[in-house]
C-alpha cells in the first residue's frame, strides 16, 4: 500500500491548497486591492503609494517570496488534486450534477488557470515594464498612475482585465467557504451565512479590481 | 391508483474484458406500483425468454437498508434525490414514454464487474483499516457504566445510518469517498468508546481511502444530496478536524 | 443411522452453562493457531463467530455470497434486541426472559438452550455498547428500553428503527478488525455450494466464486454454518432476495439432521401483495398494533372505500374475539385471523387479500403530531411503497412469511449430527420453539456467535483426532464434480420457463398449502405436486449465460433447485405434526373457539429428519422435550 505523508494525503493536499490560497488572499490580494482603490483618488495619491511601497523593500521582497512559494504550492497541489480527481471519477456517460454543485466549484481549475495567465500578463504589463519618471515634490518617482492610464486606453485590455476579474470572483466565491470547510468548519448545505459572505466578498473584490481599468479607460 | 406506462431503457451492458456499451430495451406495460428493481425483473424475464442474457444488477433486501442496489438513472444516483435507494423508488415517479439511461455507479476504484454491478470492496477496505472499536468479545464493562449524552448518541446514530451503497462516491465529481469515511470516523469520534483509537483510526482510514484511488473532497456537497440516508456534510467537516488534530498530535 | 444426543449438561438450570464451560475441553493458546475453522455466512451469527474465533487464535475463513459482510439480511431487523438487564426496574430477570421465550415458543424449544440464551443476553448488550453501537439513550445518558410482544416488561434495546443494521455493522467491525490483523480471511462474492465430509467428519467446503464462476476447495478442522433461514421457499417473504437454504440443505444431504422444518413465522403486519411483478414483501413494525385498529367490512364483497363504510358496518374482529388483548394478540393469532376474514371474502383492496389497520381513532385521541412522532418513518415508508397516505386512509396490511424457527438440528454445543459441523443463528432450530418472540432473533444470532460457539467448539477440536486433510482428497474431488455437474445440468436444460417462474409456482403452492393454516388434505396435495414441479423445473427451466461468468440466473437456479427438494421435507414435517403449535397451525387441531390446540402427549418433541437419498423417505428422529422449569399450559389471550 502506498503510504502518503500527511501533506500528500487527500486531506493534507487540500489543507495546503487552502492555506496557500488563504495566504495569497490575506497577504496579497487584500493589500493589493487597498492599493488599487487609491488609484481612484488621482495620480498624486497613487504614485505616492507606489513610492512608499518601494521604500519598504525588505517587506516587499518578503511578501514576494511568500507569494512565490504560495503560488507554487497552490499550483502544484491544484494540479495534483485535479489530476487525481479526474482519474478517480472515471468515465461517466450519463452523469448529471444536481443543483447543489455551483458553477464556481465546477470551474475551479479553469478559473485557477485563467488567474495564472492573468498574473503573467499583469506582471508583464506593469511590474516588468520600464516606467516613466515623474516629479513628486522634488523627488523623482515612477509614474505608475500614468502607466495604468496609458495601458487602459486600449479597450481590448479593459475587456481582458474585466473578464479575468470574473474568474477571480468565481474562484474566490468557492475558495473562501471551501477552505473553511477543509479546516473543519461546518458549512451547512442550505442557508449557510458563510457561503453567503464568501460570495459577497468575492463579488466585492472582483468588482473593485474590475472597476480600475474601466475608470482608467473613462479618464 | 395503479396505472401502466411504457418506457425506453438505455442500459449499460458490459461483460468481462469488454468495453461496454448502452443497449436499448423496451419496458412495456410497467405497473406504476412496481419498484424500479421490479421493473428490471420484468424486463429480465422477457429478455431470458427471448434468449438474451438478463441485465445483471445488484440487489438484496429491497427495503432500502442492505446497500446492495444502486445505479445511475438518467445520470442521478438511485434515480432521484429524495433519500431513496433504487429499490424504494417506484415507477409512479416516471412518465409514460420516457427514455431512461441506466448506468453503473462509476468511480476509478469501482471496477465494473458486469453490466450494472461494480466492485465496491474499496469501501470495505476503508473500514478494515480502522472503522471499528477494537474491543474483544468478553472485554466489555457493564453497559451502563458510561452514560452518553443523548445528543451525542443521536448524532453518532445519524452518521451510523450509512448503508455503504457507494452513491456518494458515484455522485461526487471527484469520485471521493470522503462522506463514507467521514460517517464512520464521526460515529466513533462522537462516542467515548471510539476515543482511544481516534488518532490512528482517522489516519489509517484516510490513508487507505487515498491508496485505493478515491478522489479529493472539493466541498461541493453532491454526496450529501445523493445519500439515500441523508448523511450530512457536517461529518466531512468533522473528519477534517479529526485529521488535523491527529496530525498535530503527532507533531 | 444417527442418534440424537442433545448433550444437555447435568445440574440445575441456572448452573448448566457455567458448569459446562468448566467441563468442556480447552485448546491451549499455542495450539489454537494450528486449528482452522470455516464460517459460512457473515450475518450477525457468522460475523460474530468468525471475529471471536479469530480473537481466540483460530485460523478462520469466512464466506459470503454478498459483495460485503455488511449486506447480510440481519441488517433489515427493525425493532430491537432483548436483554434481561432490568434497567427499567420492572421485574425482569434472566429467569423471566427464559420463561417468556419458552412460553412464547409454545413449549417446543429446548429449555437448557433458552436459559443460556437469556444468560448471554446481558453480555451482548455490554459488548455491543463497548463496540460503539449508538443505542437509543434517555436524557440522563443511560440506555433506553421499549416494549415488545409476548412480554410484560420493557427489555428491548434499540437503535431507532435500524437495530439490526447497527448490530450487524458492529459485528462487521469486529470482523474487519480481525481481517486487518490477518486472523480471518474473508471470501466475498463466494457462495458455498457443498459441504465436504471426510471419514464422517465435516472437513471442508466447495465454494463458487460468483464473479469468475470458479469452484474452489477449502479444507478445515470444523465448519460453521450461519446461513440464515429458508423463508424464501415461499418466494414472497420479507427475506432478502438472495436468502436461501442451499448450504443448510447440502449439509442435510451430507448427514446433518434437519429439525422442525414446518415451523415458520408469519408476521401479521406487512404491506400486501400488489401484483404479479411483486418480488418481495415489506414488513411494517409490530409496534403499529399499539395504536392501529384492525378491521374489515362486516359484509362479504363490500368494495366501498374505507371512509364510506360506516362504523356499524365494520368488524374489528380482533377486538371482538380477544377482548382482553385486542389488537395486541401474538403474531400467530393476528396472522391467522386476517387469513380467516379474507377467506370469508371480507378482505379489502384490489386483491381482497388485505385488512385495514386504521389510525383514525388514535389520531383523534392523541393528535396527528403524536402519531407522527411515534410512527412517522413507518408511515413514510408505507406512503412511498403504496402511494397512499395512512394519516387519512387506513393502511392495508396482510401477513407474510418472516422467519423460520426450524433449522439444522444441533446439540447443546451447537454441533449438528454431522461431527465438526456447527449451525448458528436462524440456521439452527434450538431456541425459539414453534414461535419466535419479537426482538429475539438478533439476541440469538449474537449469543451463538459471540458467546456460545467460541466456548463449545474447543471441546470438539481438543478431543477429536483431526488428521490433516488435503483438498486433493477424493471427497473434495467428488463434491466438486457433483457441484459442477449440477451447474452444467442447469445450463443444459435450455427450456422455455424462467427460474423465477418456477420459484413463484412453488412459492404459491407452499403458501396455499403449507402457509398460515395447514390441513392434511392440503399437505398431501402439496406432496403430490412438488415432485411434479421439480420434474418440470429440470425439463423446462431456462438458465442463460455460462458457468464461468457472473451469472445471477445460474445462482438463482441453483438455489431454487434446492428449494424444490427442501419444500417436500417441510411439507412432510407439517403433515407429521398433526398438532397445532405456535406458527404451525393444523386446521384439524383447534379448540372449539378456533384456537391452536397443542398435543403435548404426542408431540412434545423436536422432529429431526435424516436424509436417506432423494428417492427414499427421510427418517424421523425424535428428541423428546423435557420441561424441568416451565409448566406446560395452553396459551389464552381472550
Amino acid at each position: 500500500m502506498k503510504n502518503n505523508s500527511t501533506w500528500l494525503s487527500s486531506i493534507g493536499q487540500k489543507l495546503l491548497l487552502a492555506t496557500s490560497g488563504l495566504i495569497m488572499f490575506l497577504m496579497f490580494l487584500i493589500p493589493h486591492m487597498g492599493g488599487n482603490i487609491l488609484f481612484l483618488f488621482g495620480p498624486e495619491m497613487f504614485n505616492s503609494y507606489a513610492m512608499h511601497l518601494h521604500q519598504l523593500v525588505p517587506v516587499v521582497i518578503g511578501i514576494e517570496v511568500l507569494m512565490l512559494i504560495s503560488i507554487s504550492v497552490h499550483m502544484f497541489m491544484g494540479f495534483r488534486v485535479v489530476l487525481a480527481n479526474k482519474k478517480a471519477s472515471d468515465k461517466r456517460h450519463s452523469q448529471k450534477s444536481s443543483k447543489e454543485r455551483s458553477l464556481a466549484a465546477k470551474l475551479m481549475p479553469v478559473s485557477g488557470g485563467m488567474i495564472f495567465i492573468f498574473i503573467i500578463k499583469h506582471l508583464l504589463d506593469f511590474t516588468f515594464k520600464a516606467k516613466e519618471q515623474v516629479d513628486m515634490h522634488g523627488h523623482m518617482a515612477n509614474d505608475v498612475y500614468g502607466m495604468v492610464l496609458a495601458r487602459f486606453q486600449d479597450p481590448v485590455h479593459v475587456i481582458f482585465y474585466v473578464l479575468f476579474m470574473v474568474a477571480v470572483g468565481l474562484h474566490l466565491s468557492h475558495a473562501l467557504q471551501s477552505s473553511l470547510q477543509t479546516y473543519g468548519l461546518y458549512i451547512p448545505r442550505e442557508g449557510s451565512k458563510i457561503k453567503l459572505v464568501s460570495m459577497l466578498v468575492a463579488i466585492a473584490m472582483a468588482s473593485t479590481f474590475a472597476i480600475i481599468p474601466i475608470i482608467a479607460f473613462i479618464r | 391508483m395503479s396505472n401502466t406506462i411504457n418506457l425506453t431503457l438505455k442500459v449499460w451492458r458490459q461483460s468481462k474484458d469488454e468495453e461496454g456499451r448502452f443497449e436499448t430495451y423496451q419496458a412495456n406495460d410497467v405497473d406504476t406500483d412496481a419498484s424500479f428493481l421490479e421493473m428490471l425483473d420484468v424486463v429480465n424475464e422477457e429478455l431470458t425468454i427471448k434468449g438474451v442474457e438478463p441485465i445483471a444488477f445488484e440487489h438484496d433486501c429491497r427495503e432500502g437498508i442492505c446497500g446492495c442496489c444502486g445505479t445511475l438513472v438518467d445520470g442521478k444516483t438511485h434515480g432521484s434525490h429524495e433519500r431513496t435507494t433504487l429499490c424504494q423508488l417506484h415507477m409512479r415517479k416516471f412518465k409514460d414514454g420516457e427514455t431512461l439511461a441506466i448506468e453503473p455507479f462509476r468511480a476509478h476504484p469501482f471496477k465494473v464487474l458486469k453490466d450494472l454491478i461494480v466492485d465496491r470492496s474499496g469501501l470495505d477496505a476503508i473500514i478494515t483499516a480502522g472503522g471499528y472499536v477494537s474491543v474483544k468479545t468478553g472485554n466489555a464493562p457493564e453497559a451502563s457504566t458510561t452514560p452518553i449524552k443523548k445528543a451525542d448518541a443521536e448524532a453518532a446514530m445519524d452518521a451510523a445510518e450509512c448503508i455503504g451503497c457507494g452513491a456518494c462516491v458515484a455522485a461526487c465529481p471527484n469520485g471521493s469517498a470522503m462522506l463514507f469515511t467521514a460517517a464512520k470516523v464521526s460515529q466513533y469520534a462522537l462516542l467515548p468508546q471510539g476515543h482511544p483509537e481516534r488518532t490512528e483510526r482517522v489516519k489509517n482510514m484516510v490513508n487507505m481511502m487515498d491508496a485505493l484511488g478515491f478522489g479529493n473532497c472539493s466541498n461541493e456537497y453532491e454526496c450529501a444530496v445523493a445519500c439515500p440516508k441523508g448523511i450530512d456534510v457536517k461529518n466531512i467537516a468533522r473528519l477534517n478536524r479529526e485529521f488535523i488534530k491527529a496530525n498535530l498530535k503527532k507533531a | 443411522m444417527i442418534k440424537l444426543d442433545a448433550k444437555i449438561p447435568e445440574g440445575p438450570m441456572a448452573e448448566k452453562w457455567t458448569k459446562h464451560k468448566f467441563n468442556v475441553k480447552l485448546v491451549n493458546p499455542a495450539n489454537k493457531r494450528k486449528h482452522s475453522v470455516i464460517v459460512v455466512g457473515s450475518g450477525l451469527a457468522g460475523a460474530s463467530a468468525a471475529a471471536t474465533l479469530s480473537e481466540l487464535g483460530y485460523e478462520v475463513d469466512c464466506f459470503t455470497y454478498s459483495d460485503s459482510p455488511r449486506r447480510a439480511h440481519s441488517i433489515a431487523a427493525q425493532g430491537g434486541i432483548n436483554a434481561a438487564k432490568n434497567y427499567p426496574n420492572d421485574g425482569d430477570s434472566v429467569y423471566r426472559l427464559f420463561y417468556d421465550t419458552v412460553k412464547g415458543g409454545d413449549f417446543r424449544s429446548r429449555e437448557a438452550n433458552v436459559h443460556r440464551l437469556a444468560e448471554c443476553s446481558n453480555l451482548i448488550i455490554d459488548h455491543c455498547v463497548a463496540q460503539g453501537i449508538p443505542f437509543a439513550r434517555e436524557y440522563g445518558g443511560y440506555l433506553d428500553n421499549r416494549s415488545f410482544g409476548g412480554a410484560q416488561v420493557s427489555r428491548t434495546f434499540y437503535a431507532r428503527g435500524q437495530t439490526g443494521q447497527q448490530l450487524l455493522i458492529g459485528a462487521y467491525g469486529a470482523l474487519s478488525k480481525e481481517i486487518n490483523k490477518g486472523g480471518v480471511k474473508m471470501h466475498t462474492r463466494c457462495e458455498v455450494i457443498d459441504v465436504v465430509v471426510v471419514d464422517g467428519q465435516a472437513r471442508g467446503i466447495i465454494s463458487r466464486d460468483l464473479v469468475t464462476g470458479e469452484l474452489t476447495r477449502h479444507s478445515a478442522d470444523a465448519v460453521v454454518m450461519a446461513t440464515g433461514g429458508y423463508g424464501n421457499v415461499f418466494f414472497l417473504s420479507t427475506n432478502a432476495m438472495n436468502c436461501n437454504a442451499s448450504a443448510a440443505w447440502r449439509a442435510y444431504k451430507k448427514g446433518a439432521a434437519f429439525a422442525n422444518p414446518c415451523y415458520t413465522q408469519i408476521h401479521p403486519t406487512c404491506i400486501p401483495v400488489h401484483g404479479e411483478y411483486q418480488s418481495k414483501l415489506t414488513l411494517m413494525s409490530e409496534s403499529l398494533r399499539n395504536d392501529g385498529r384492525i378491521w374489515v367490512p362486516k359484509e362479504k364483497g363490500d368494495k366501498r372505500p374505507a371512509n364510506q363504510i360506516p362504523e356499524e358496518e365494520r368488524d374489528y374482529y380482533l377486538e371482538r374475539k380477544y377482548p382482553s388483548f385486542g389488537n395486541l394478540v401474538p403474531r400467530d393469532l393476528a396472522s391467522r385471523n386476517a387469513k380467516i376474514v379474507c377467506d370469508e371474502g371480507r378482505g379489502v383492496g384490489s386483491t381482497g387479500q388485505a385488512v385495514y389497520l386504521d389510525f383514525a381513532d388514535a389520531i383523534e385521541r392523541l393528535g396527528k403530531d403524536n402519531i407522527e412522532a411515534k410512527y412517522g418513518n413507518l408511515f413514510e415508508m408505507y406512503n412511498r411503497i403504496t402511494d397512499e397516505d395512512p394519516y387519512t386512509t387506513p393502511m392495508m396490511i396482510f401477513p407474510a412469511v418472516h422467519y423460520t424457527m426450524g433449522g439444522l438440528w444441533v446439540d447443546y454445543n451447537l454441533m449438528t449430527t454431522l461431527p465438526g459441523l456447527y449451525a448458528l443463528g436462524e440456521c439452527n432450530f434450538s431456541d425459539h420453539g414453534a414461535n419466535r418472540l419479537g426482538a429475539s432473533a438478533l439476541m440469538q444470532g449474537l449469543a451463538d456467535g459471540y458467546f456460545v460457539l467460541p466456548n463449545t467448539i474447543n471441546d470438539y477440536l481438543a478431543s477429536t483426532k483431526l488428521e490433516k486433510v488435503s483438498t486433493a482428497h477424493e471427497a473434495f474431488a467428488e463434491a466438486e464434480k457433483h457441484a459442477q455437474d449440477k451447474l452444467d445440468k442447469l445450463l443444459a436444460v435450455n427450456g422455455d420457463r424462467t427460474v423465477d417462474d418456477f420459484h413463484k409456482e412453488l412459492g404459491l403452492l407452499m403458501w396455499e398449502n403449507c402457509g398460515m393454516s395447514r390441513t392434511e388434505e392440503g399437505l398431501k396435495e402439496a406432496l403430490r405436486k412438488i415432485p411434479k414441479i421439480r420434474e418440470e423445473f429440470w425439463k423446462r427451466v431456462n438458465v442463460p449465460g455460462s458457468a464461468d461468468d457472473l451469472n445471477q440466473a445460474l445462482e438463482k437456479a441453483n438455489r431454487v433447485a434446492d428449494f424444490m427438494e427442501f419444500a417436500e421435507l417441510m411439507v412432510k414435517d407439517a403433515l407429521n405434526r398433526s398438532e397445532s403449535c405456535g406458527g404451525h397451525f393444523r386446521a384439524e387441531s383447534q379448540t372449539e373457539e378456533g384456537e391452536a390446540q397443542r398435543d403435548d402427549k404426542n408431540f412434545a418433541y423436536v422432529g429431526a429428519w435424516e436424509f436417506q437419498g432423494l428417492e427414499n423417505e427421510p427418517v424421523l428422529h425424535k428428541e423428546l422435550l423435557e420441561f424441568e422449569e416451565v409448566k406446560l399450559t395452553q396459551r389464552s389471550y381472550k
